[in-house]
């Protein structure tokens, strides 16, 4: 146990690298370099960020640089914003972000699941036409599609909910379902495949052949199996519901980190635009690291042996 | 002869695929003595598991169908039962294992877990009774460190000690039909016979009918009193081991013991059968085994009934009919030395 | 009852057996099995039609503007509309269907080209260089990649021809993936062991054996990318990274449409119809095709 948690935090040490890496070489690919820009930039930040960056030492000594800022946890000022650092923007949106974020993984674990099972126990049953329609729908429909579908009918036509803005739980409501759709969907057409194949296997039959009552077999012999697979696409799945935020979030006028990215975006403002790069990355393979370790503790085949 | 413990009757099972109908079993009828030993021998795909599956009551369904058939078992038709009924049956009168012991228990459970269900779920017992009688029942399969192995997985025992936890399994309730599917395939020679040993002395020891589901013909010859020999989805003779290898009275039969190596036929070349069992989509109107056939008739292109023949003899073939010109015993024989 | 002796003939051995179908064959008899399948074969079929002959046969261009005409609703004379600086949206959503369209078959090759190659040679080689190529998959893997296809788009401005290459560049994993595995199964079968026992060279036995039986999965897999692609664009689009103006993919008309969602819903309604629709259509047909072409699911 111990050994394979040492195996994937090195793993996961070598994949913040790759990215730290490649944001660092994307950085340098902008013609020109970061920080030349199509507009004048008030001198103060250009000094700031020039002396911040050493633009003009060498590359090696740059990317050293670049390392020894992150390490301490300094992602730099902003490019546009001359009074704000990177940290201060991603400390006042990651917040928002995280609360629509996590909502909409609740909602599409606790609507995905038990929709794609109820998918797979009755198979070629209404409840499974039903449901794979609605998830093949839904794995169709963009984000932001359904961000408007939403909004046009709670909030424009029916008037119940808030078109936009942040503030109050009813304006979590739109935004997270919208947030949820695709990967609700993408949940239950897993979820429903891979109980199928569960259902299908040896040791069902066996607890058949034992009499155990169907909701046992159910909840005890093949849930586990199943959600096996579900747990693995959990890290994906986060990340999707993070950037799929962006969008939302600018579309909601919610005052988020996706938001701040776009509108980084649309500034070419370079530093915000890879600080939340390396920060969103880092979160979501830290992500991944976490849902390896529920995966770990799932399965018990993968323990080495005699670790009890 | 004693009272049957089983009797089946006509039983019939098809499986709707995407490509048609697929009838499995056409038509089975046998009965089963308690405490006897009894091997359902046939190629894969004959049916020998549906028919055990059909009368556990674990066909899935769909795809599969009891069309129609009987099973009497303690005065009551186990075809007819409720689901509820049937669940209650299962594990505890009547129990079944399986072929492969690896993937028959669930990986994500302890052996305990699984091992103790049949107490909880059939006789109510609590967990620490239930864990009581499992270490116990290990013990009389044959495994000593029981508590141990109670908390372990599957993937932490050998093949062999997997089937004893199978076999544990099955006996929880003390059932008086135990049908074993193939029990010792997927087992090292040696684990085998270390098996086929503890299936031979439960019967002895716990009175417990036993229905021997293989391909293998020296198990059944080893372990068996009485045979059936399945073709197609149906029985085509039924005899006690001694008469079968002596003397087979169907064509079908024949093919098979001379398809195993034995020591008496020491000289003789093996024999395959040629050709294919048919394909159960479309069942052939005479004799299924009628392609196959060295002997075959004329009469052979209208299906032949189940001939009773000495007691305990049964044959499906037209050479046992009283009016056939050559006698099923020597046209056999003949065959069988050709 | 006559007893004399019969000859089995051929022809009853023929009534035993039930014609046997050839893999293909039996997978296009699943496929038109599945309404679904089918379903979404025809909306790909008539979409790939608008997208061919539409902008051909409307009497206005993409980029025509009349002012004057800003803002239509549907009418006689524009089908669909119009949007703000008035060109006739019937013609922008069929040409954006040829933009849509080609990004998601375009990025999809590539992803194919580059997976096909990198999979096949992994898991042709075995051994250390798959476990090192493997390794560099499972790492990239770790990577929220839609962030970096952002990125690319930031640092290659937006652009046609960007979209592909950033596409292209980052969604080549699963395929080389899944490439790898058929490649490593067949690798052992005995075809295969034949064909290099009589001296087949690498490359014959990738291309000429390999790839072949491992179609299906693959043919699968590209198939359910090309919708993944459509997606990423109109994300793309929809924050402003897409295809450049007057050029219009569904994601730049859909993002125009969200500005005016208030007074003109149906600049939005067309473009998300088409391309949710168009989604649909790949993801039915690739269920489909991946029930038919599934062995583990043949019988």
């Amino acid at each position: 146990m111990f050994k394979s948690i040492v195996g994937r935090i090195l793993s996961m040490l070598l994949v913040l690298w790759v990215i730290i890496t490649v944001t660092f070489v994307l950085m340098h690919a902008i013609p020109g370099g970061p920080f030349t820009a199509e507009k004048a930039l008030p001198e103060a930040v250009m000094k700031n960020i020039e002396a911040r960056y050493r633009l003009n030492d060498p590359l090696p000594k740059q990317y050293a640089d670049y390392w020894a800022n992150l390490l301490r946890g300094d992602l730099g000022p902003s490019f546009k914003y001359e009074s704000r650092s990177v940290n201060e923007i991603i400390a006042e949106g990651f917040p928002v972000s995280a609360e629509l974020g996590l909502v909409a993984v609740t909602l599409s674990v606790l609507i995905g699941i038990p929709a794609g099972m109820a998918g797979a126990l009755y198979q070629n049953r209404w409840p499974d036409h039903l449901v794979m329609l609605l998830a093949t729908v839904g794995i169709s429909v963009p984000s932001f599609i359904l961000a408007t579908l939403l909004i046009f009918c709670f909030a424009l036509w029916l008037r119940i909910l808030p078109a936009a803005m942040w503030g109050s739980p009813e304006y979590v409501i739109l935004p997270a379902l919208a947030l949820a759709g695709m990967p609700t969907a993408f949940i239950a057409r897993l979820t429903r495949s891979s109980m199928l194949e569960v259902l299908a296997q040896d040791y069902i039959r066996t607890a058949r052949a034992k009499g155990i009552a169907p909701f046992t077999i159910l909840w005890r012999h093949a849930l586990k199996n199943a959600l096996l697979p579900v747990v693995t696409y959990l890290g994906p799945m986060i990340a999707a519901i993070f950037t799929g935020s962006f969008v939302i979030e600018s579309i909601f006028a919610i005052p988020g980190l996706g938001r701040h990215f776009v509108t980084s975006i649309y500034n070419r403002d370079y530093t915000v635009i890879l600080g939340i790069t390396v920060f969103y990355s880092a979160l979501l393979v830290l992500m991944n690291f976490l849902v390896d370790l529920a995966y770990l503790w799932l399965d018990p085949r993968i323990k080495p042996e005699g670790e009890d | 002869m004693q009272p049957a413990l089983l009797t089946v009757n006509n039983l019939h099972v098809h499986f709707r695929t995407y490509a048609g109908t697929v009838q499995a079993l056409r038509g089975v009828d046998f009965s089963l003595a308690a405490g006897e030993i009894v091997g359902i021998v046939g190629e894969s795909g004959c049916g020998k598991t549906v028919t055990a599956s059909a009368i556990m009551g674990i066909i899935p369904s769909p795809p599969g169908q009891i069309v129609s058939g009987e099973a009497w078992f303690a005065g009551r038709d186990l075809l007819k039962l409720s689901e509820k009924e049937s669940r209650r049956l299962r594990g505890n009168k009547l129990s079944m294992i399986f072929q492969d012991p690896m993937t028959s228990l669930n990986p994500v459970l302890t052996i305990g877990t699984q091992l103790t269900e049949p107490f909880i779920e059939h006789q109510s017992l609590s967990q620490s009774e239930a864990n009581e009688r499992a270490a116990e029942l290990l013990k009389l399969v044959g495994i000593a460190d029981g508590a141990t192995r109670l908390k372990q997985y599957p993937h932490q025992l050998s093949g062999g000690m997997r089937q004893r936890v199978m076999i544990a399994m099955s006996l929880a309730c003390n059932p008086s039909l135990l049908f074993a599917d193939e029990p010792t395939t997927a087992l090292d020679v040696t684990v085998q016979a270390q098996i086929l040993d503890l299936l031979k002395r439960l019967n002895r020891e716990l009175n417990t009918t036993l229905v021997l589901i293989t391909h293998d013909l020296g198990v059944v010859a080893s372990l068996c009193q009485r045979v059936l020999v399945m073709y197609a989805g149906q029985i085509v003779e039924s005899a006690p081991v001694h008469n079968l290898f002596a003397e087979p009275l169907h064509p079908y039969s024949l093919g098979l013991l001379q398809s195993v190596p034995r020591p008496d036929f020491q000289g003789k070349r093996l024999l395959a059968i040629d050709g294919h069992p048919p394909d159960l989509l479309i069942p052939p109107s005479g004799c299924t085994f009628l392609p196959r056939c060295r002997f075959a008739m004329q009469a052979c292109l209208e299906a032949p009934p189940l001939f009773d023949l000495a007691e305990n003899r049964q044959s499906r073939c037209w050479l046992n009919h009283p009016d056939s010109p050559h006698d099923a015993r020597v046209a056999l024989a003949i065959g069988g030395v050709r | 009852m006559d007893f004399s002796p019969l000859k089995p003939t051929a022809e009853m051995l023929q009534k035993q057996t039930r014609p046997h179908l050839g893999f293909r064959q039996d997978a296009w008899l699943r496929l038109k099995k599945n309404r679904a399948a089918l379903a979404g074969l025809s909306i790909i079929v008539f979409i790939s039609l608008l997208a061919v002959f539409g902008p051909m046969i409307s009497p206005y261009s993409y980029s025509d503007q009349t002012l004057a005409n800003a803002n239509q609703p549907p009418s006689a004379a524009h089908w669909f509309g119009t949007d703000n600086l008035g060109r006739d949206l019937a013609t922008r959503v069929c040409y954006g269907a040829r933009i849509s369209l080609a990004i998601g078959i375009v990025a999809s090759l590539i992803n194919l080209g580059i997976g096909v190659l990198y999979g096949g040679i992994s898991g042709y080689f075995g051994g250390r260089i798959d476990s090192v190529m493997m390794r560099i998959v499972d790492i990239l893997y770790g990577i929220p990649l839609l962030l970096y296809v952002i990125l690319l788009m930031v640092v290659l401005k937006p652009g046609l021809l960007n979209v592909f290459i950033a596409l292209g560049l980052v969604y080549w994993l699963r395929m080389a993936r899944i490439v790898r595995a058929q490649v490593l199964g067949l690798k052992e079968l005995e075809f295969v062991l034949a064909a290099r026992v009589l001296g087949a060279s690498p490359r014959r036995l990738i291309f000429g054996h390999l790839l072949p039986n491992s179609l299906g999965p693959i043919i699968v897999t590209l198939t359910l990318s090309i919708p993944e692609a459509i997606f990423i664009e109109a994300f793309l689009s929809f924050i402003g990274l897409g295809v450049s103006a007057p050029m219009a993919s569904w994601g730049v008309l859909a993002s125009e449409g969200v500005v005016t969602l208030r007074s003109y819903p149906f600049q939005l309604l067309w473009p998300a119809v088409a391309i949710s629709l168009t989604m649909l259509g790949f993801n039915f047909l690739g269920d489909g095709l991946r029930d038919a072409l599934d062995p583990r699911m043949r019988r």
